[in-house]
């Protein structure tokens, strides 16, 4: 389980984060919302230590997570970063073995584990027939895959990922976040997920956290989170919350 | 065998070139004599010297050695080449480009300002001043260029051609104020051509083994900073070690290469783009290639050198500049094509 405890993040003189707080189970989808600038980003980077942390206490199954070293934290944190720029000449096999980086040597010598888990993420990211083919020549949706399998090449038990849907057309997008909680129940994965739109991390995740200028304003289920007062305070527009045709979930409309 | 069998052709083309490096020259050595003079000379074998007494120094005092310290500072100039371009992530970073080679140059020169060296002290001093000289200018040039978290392309070029112009001035001046004799060798090799004999070639080793076991070992690490640093650092990568490991290693083997072989430009850029372009963009596989690759062009860019205007000798420098030039170029076309910047 990770627990972060009043985690504050500052770029320069500017605070990022403030005393954010939250507890992630395996198994469990964490989708974080809120407006441009609110520090979504930056908290998916301070878990996976590529921002430093001014003050609070992060620790994964008890173990403060400044203890482990950048190989034995990346065993147990795999990202998706935003955006993810891919090396163009790397063909995709070569990008998701690089996804096994935590446990290969400083020559980077593959074992037959480090292949067999390759294998697997390919498989399950739907690859297996693109593994010869290169970065450059992929497609948008074919692209954040990749970054999907290289994440889970590391057999990480944390899956943290920065809008993996950004600038995917529909279809490619639900794909990907059916990717994502499926394998999240096969696995007992726990994953944090930065989303855009607020539907799809009411559909797709157990729990939404609403940030808000550093902070967090509201964190629990779509229903309690994804109310007209939470959503003027953090956006400053007006909504209405009707309920899903089809499911127990609220659907938000722009007034 | 090309594609299937990159080490191997890319031995295959080495050996020719060094054949051929041996062979020709101001006096053109059969390659039947050569292979019987050297089985005598190494085994023994007393097969009757049918051949002229002046080839035994030509080829063992001068072609030879000649000949290993060209395949040395090509093999050094294409991995260190390949190790920038990873390490900067820019497909025009090269030691001639980003200032290293001048910087290194510098050091050489003001090692060598005193006289031309005569001990073994001496010698392995050039390729020492050479390194601090190359480390120095990386830095300064890596720092000017820096904004913020992003290494612009332009300005990693701006500030290498800036900061070269400023070392080769000063070199220029130590060149001028020294002796007649020792301004002369430093001019010579200023224009990119490998001193004589065998001490430059024994000085330079002990630095290029080491240089290049360094860039030998740091394939895998290239190829996850080619995610750039921040990507490298969430898959567990020590980042800081890292590079500063590459910088010192290509460092290292680009003063070695210049110490006593003079500042050859293109060598570094175009070598490692080639092999990229046929055999693909694994750095474990690149540095390697390109070090074979870079031994091979040099070695035939140094016979053309000799051969054009014989018996004189152009220094090297300008072949490699008249080949690397318009790829050069062609390369700038590209990278503005596919957004490179």
């Amino acid at each position: 389980m990770l627990e972060i405890h009043n985690l504050t993040v500052y770029y320069g003189r500017h605070p990022a984060l403030q005393s954010v707080s939250l507890a992630l189970r395996p198994g469990e989808i964490a989708a974080v919302i809120g407006p441009n600038g609110a520090g979504k980003s930056t908290l998916v980077k301070a878990i996976s230590g590529a921002v430093p942390v001014r003050a609070g206490r992060l620790t994964l199954d008890g173990r403060p997570l400044e203890s482990l070293s950048g190989p034995e934290r990346a065993r147990r944190i795999a990202v998706v970063p935003q955006g993810g720029h891919l090396p163009p000449a790397f063909t995709v096999e070569q990008t998701v073995l690089l996804g096994r980086t935590p446990y290969l040597g400083w020559l980077g010598r593959a074992g037959p584990g480090d292949l067999e888990a390759v294998e697997t993420a390919l498989a399950e990211t739907g690859l297996t027939g693109l593994r010869e083919r290169v970065v450059s020549e992929l497609s948008g949706g074919e692209h954040q895959r990749v970054l999907l399998a290289r994440a889970l090449a590391a057999r990480a038990p944390i899956l943290l990922l920065d809008e993996p849907a950004a600038h995917l057309d529909l279809a490619h997008q639900a794909a990907i976040f059916r990717q994502v909680t499926r394998l999240s129940s096969e696995k007992d994965l726990a994953v944090l997920m930065v989303m855009h739109d607020l539907n799809q991390a009411a559909a797709y995740a157990d729990r939404i956290l609403l940030l808000a200028a550093g902070e967090i304003r509201a964190d629990g289920t779509p229903e309690e989170v994804l109310t007209r007062v939470n959503l003027a305070d953090a956006y400053g527009v007006n909504v209405q919350i009707v309920p899903h045709p089809l499911r127990k979930i609220p659907l938000v409309l722009l007034e | 065998m090309l594609q299937r069998h990159p080490f191997l052709a890319n031995l295959a083309f080495l050996i020719f070139a060094v054949i051929l490096s041996i062979a020709v020259g101001s006096v053109f050595i059969p390659p039947e004599t050569l292979a019987r003079m050297l089985a005598e000379r190494v085994l023994g074998a007393g097969s009757g010297a049918d051949w002229p007494a002046s080839f035994a120094a030509i080829l063992f005092d001068v072609r030879i050695p000649h000949t290993a310290l060209v395949l040395l500072t090509g093999a050094a100039l294409g991995g260190s080449g390949a190790a920038y371009q990873g390490l900067f992530r820019n497909p025009l970073a090269d030691p001639y480009l980003i200032g290293v080679a001048s910087g290194a140059g510098l050091g050489a020169v003001l090692a060598l300002t005193g006289r031309w060296p005569v001990t073994w002290g001496g010698y392995l001093s050039v390729p020492a001043a050479a390194f601090l000289g190359g480390l120095a200018t990386v830095l300064l040039v890596y720092s000017l260029s820096r904004t913020g978290r992003t290494l612009p392309v332009t300005t990693l070029i701006l500030a290498g051609v800036a900061i070269s112009a400023f070392t080769s001035a000063v070199t220029s001046y130590l060149m001028l104020r020294s002796e007649d004799e020792l301004r002369r060798a430093i001019a010579w090799l200023l224009g990119g051509s490998p001193a004589a004999g065998w001490p430059p070639v024994f000085a330079v080793a002990p630095y290029l083994l080491v240089g290049m076991a360094g860039l030998l070992s740091a394939g895998h690490a290239l190829n996850v900073l080619q995610f750039g640093e921040e990507q490298a650092g969430q898959l567990g990568l020590p980042v800081g070690r890292a590079k500063g490991l590459i910088i010192v290693a290509a460092s290292l083997t680009t003063a070695a290469a210049v110490a006593f072989s003079g500042i050859i430009g293109f060598i570094g850029l175009v070598v490692p783009h080639i092999v990229r372009l046929v055999w693909g963009e694994d750095y474990r596989r690149l540095i390697p290639l390109a070090m074979l690759g870079g031994s091979t062009a040099l070695l035939l860019s140094d016979l053309a050198a000799r051969v054009v205007l014989a018996p004189q000798t152009l220094p090297v420098g300008i072949v490699t500049a008249l080949a690397g030039a318009p790829f050069f170029l062609w390369l700038l076309r590209q990278a503005r094509r596919r957004a490179y910047w």
